[in-house]
């Protein structure tokens, strides 16, 4: 379903749960999303290994920034769990959605050079890691990776990338060529992808908002809210095994 | 030496004239000096492709055969000589141009710009303001065209090598363009696609459009070309002529690093072993009726 949605409905459901996520001062309320969101993806049998992986890098970073700043467990949970969220939001809407889609928007309100950039960076990031892993491979081949020694490793590794490095300064290049060759006249043109239901772009939009409202409401009306802080996980771990079962009587592999 | 070679060359050629309605191509003496100092001078003879040519740029490496073609597609601006296409310079009016030109470079990989094969099909004709419905006929017509409707929801990233290269070739084929360049087409191609591939470089022909292509692939040269130039090492344009003509001079071949067709050589080595054996022939079909002939002969 949300494959289907038109990307503007994602992106304004992306923004209005990224708005609770980082609203939310309640660990339980940010594990509820974060469940519904793993529910979501389960339903959609979308690859949730790499992004559960992806969304796991911030939580690193997130602990890092905790063990500086926070006081308590909860408060240290609670950073860790936001930054993990928040990506798993944006995991969501990046493995849902075309990316030129996704960028289409900020690039009509960018110069037109900037918005290009940013369409093509993504392509070119695909490009330069498979470059990287090929030159890390002819690296180990050649026994430049020693594990006995780390500094030399690391040594031969900085050279690498600082050959990746060359190598995508030209990529630019090629690529502009490619453009220029192609069509391109000084602004990319992205084609917004039609609804093809409106019920579908409403319902995405409408849980979005759902899950924004009431995470920014419990941030409001904590004092009250708080005794049923229970509700918004309990709510997900059902969506989600419901979303299990569904996967299991379809009788497709989880 | 190649001074020697062009003029031996020169002696067996067509002439050009100097410029008729129906050329589409024309290099004449063309130096070009890249960064580091390396010059490459495309000199010796005219490299001219005409209208439904199918014209082979055969060389060594760093003869100066993708150099040629970047200055047919604008990329690179000539110091010294004519570079023309459909009578303009490229590198000054290529926009004029562009719309008339369809490209396949020879990192195919890097020429496919989008997430999706049926987006990047799209890529030439979105960016030429093409409305969408249209822009949808002309993809779904060319994928057709390349047996590949099946891919166009599919991830290029993940897409096999000749799968990337039809993909491109989709691409550069959506506009219907009058010539077509095509810089090492038969790389990475297995012998089915390469077939389909120069099936398909005969058809755009037949329909009146005109091909240019780089090749290391001799075996196939003459499968698909019309005309051909050699290059040797340098950029000096030594030998032009049909297939049958160049792949005559198997000297002037190896003073530019270039073995001839199988075929060829095979006739070579057995008129060599026997006078009246039958002149070559260089496609696989013609070679055998040219040998099943002469063993009747004989018998």
């Amino acid at each position: 379903m949300l494959h289907r949605a038109v990307p503007g409905a994602k992106l304004l459901a992306f923004a209005l749960v990224l708005t609770g996520v980082v609203a939310s001062a309640n660990v339980l309320v940010v594990g509820g999303i974060a469940l519904t969101l793993v529910a979501v993806i389960v339903a959609l049998r979308l690859p949730w290994r790499p992004m559960l992986l992806l969304a796991l890098y911030p939580g690193i970073f997130g602990a890092i920034y905790s063990f500086a700043v926070a006081t308590d467990l909860l408060s240290a949970s609670l950073i860790i769990l936001k930054a993990i969220t928040a990506a798993l939001v944006a995991v969501l809407l990046m493995f849902t959605t075309p990316y030129p889609q996704v960028f289409a928007p900020i690039q009509r309100v960018l110069p037109a050079v900037i918005g290009d950039a940013l369409l093509m960076t993504y392509r070119s990031l695909f490009l330069l890691l498979e470059k990287f892993s090929h030159t890390l491979t002819a690296v180990r081949l050649r026994a430049g990776l020693i594990g006995a020694n780390p500094i030399r490793s690391a040594a031969t590794i900085t050279r690498s990338l600082g050959g990746v490095l060359l190598y995508s300064i030209d990529l630019s290049q090629r690529t502009h060529d490619v453009m220029y060759l192609r069509g391109y006249d000084g602004r990319l043109v992205v084609t917004p992808q039609p609804s093809v239901s409106a019920w579908i772009d409403r319902g995405v939009a409408i849980v979005g908002a759902a899950i924004g409202v009431m995470a920014v409401a419990w941030r409001i009306w904590w004092p009250g809210l708080n005794p049923y802080a229970w509700i918004p996980p309990l709510v997900a771990m059902v969506l989600l095994v419901v979303a299990l079962a569904w996967r299991v009587f379809r009788k497709e592999p989880v | 030496m190649s001074d020697s070679i062009g003029v031996h060359a020169h002696s067996h050629s067509h002439s050009h004239p100097a410029s008729s309605p129906d050329e589409v191509v024309r290099v004449s003496c063309v130096k070009h000096r890249y960064e580091d100092g390396t010059e490459v001078a495309l000199c010796g003879l005219d490299v001219v492709a005409r209208k439904g040519q199918r014209v082979a740029v055969l060389g060594p490496n760093g003869s100066g055969k993708t150099t040629m073609l970047f200055h047919l597609l604008g990329l690179l601006r000539s110091e010294e000589g004519i570079v023309e296409v459909f009578g303009v310079d490229p590198a000054r009016h290529w926009k004029d141009v562009r719309k008339r030109i369809g490209v396949v470079l020879q990192n195919v990989d890097e020429q496919i710009l989008a997430p999706s094969v049926l987006d990047d099909v799209a890529f030439s004709p979105r960016q030429y303001g093409m409305p969408e419905p249209q822009v949808r006929e002309r993809v779904s017509a060319v994928l057709a065209r390349l047996g590949i409707e099946h891919l166009s929801a599919r991830v290029p990233h993940n897409l096999s090598g000749g799968e990337k290269r039809k993909v491109a070739l989709a691409g550069a084929l959506v506009m219907d363009p009058e010539l077509l360049v095509l810089d090492e087409p038969f790389e990475g191609l297995d012998p089915a696609s390469r077939g389909e591939l120069i099936a398909l470089i005969c058809e755009h022909a037949e329909q009146g459009g005109t091909v240019i292509m780089s090749t290391h692939d001799i075996d196939t040269v003459p499968e698909f070309a019309d005309y051909c130039y050699v290059l040797a090492s340098g950029g000096a344009i030594v030998l032009e002529g049909t297939p049958a003509e160049v792949f005559a001079h198997p000297d002037v071949l190896a003073g530019g690093n270039i073995r001839p067709p199988l075929l060829a050589e095979m006739f070579a080595r057995l008129r060599a072993l026997d006078p009246g054996a039958p002149a070559p022939e260089l496609t696989v079909d013609a070679a055998a009726r040219a040998l099943a002939d002469w063993k009747c002969g004989r018998a």
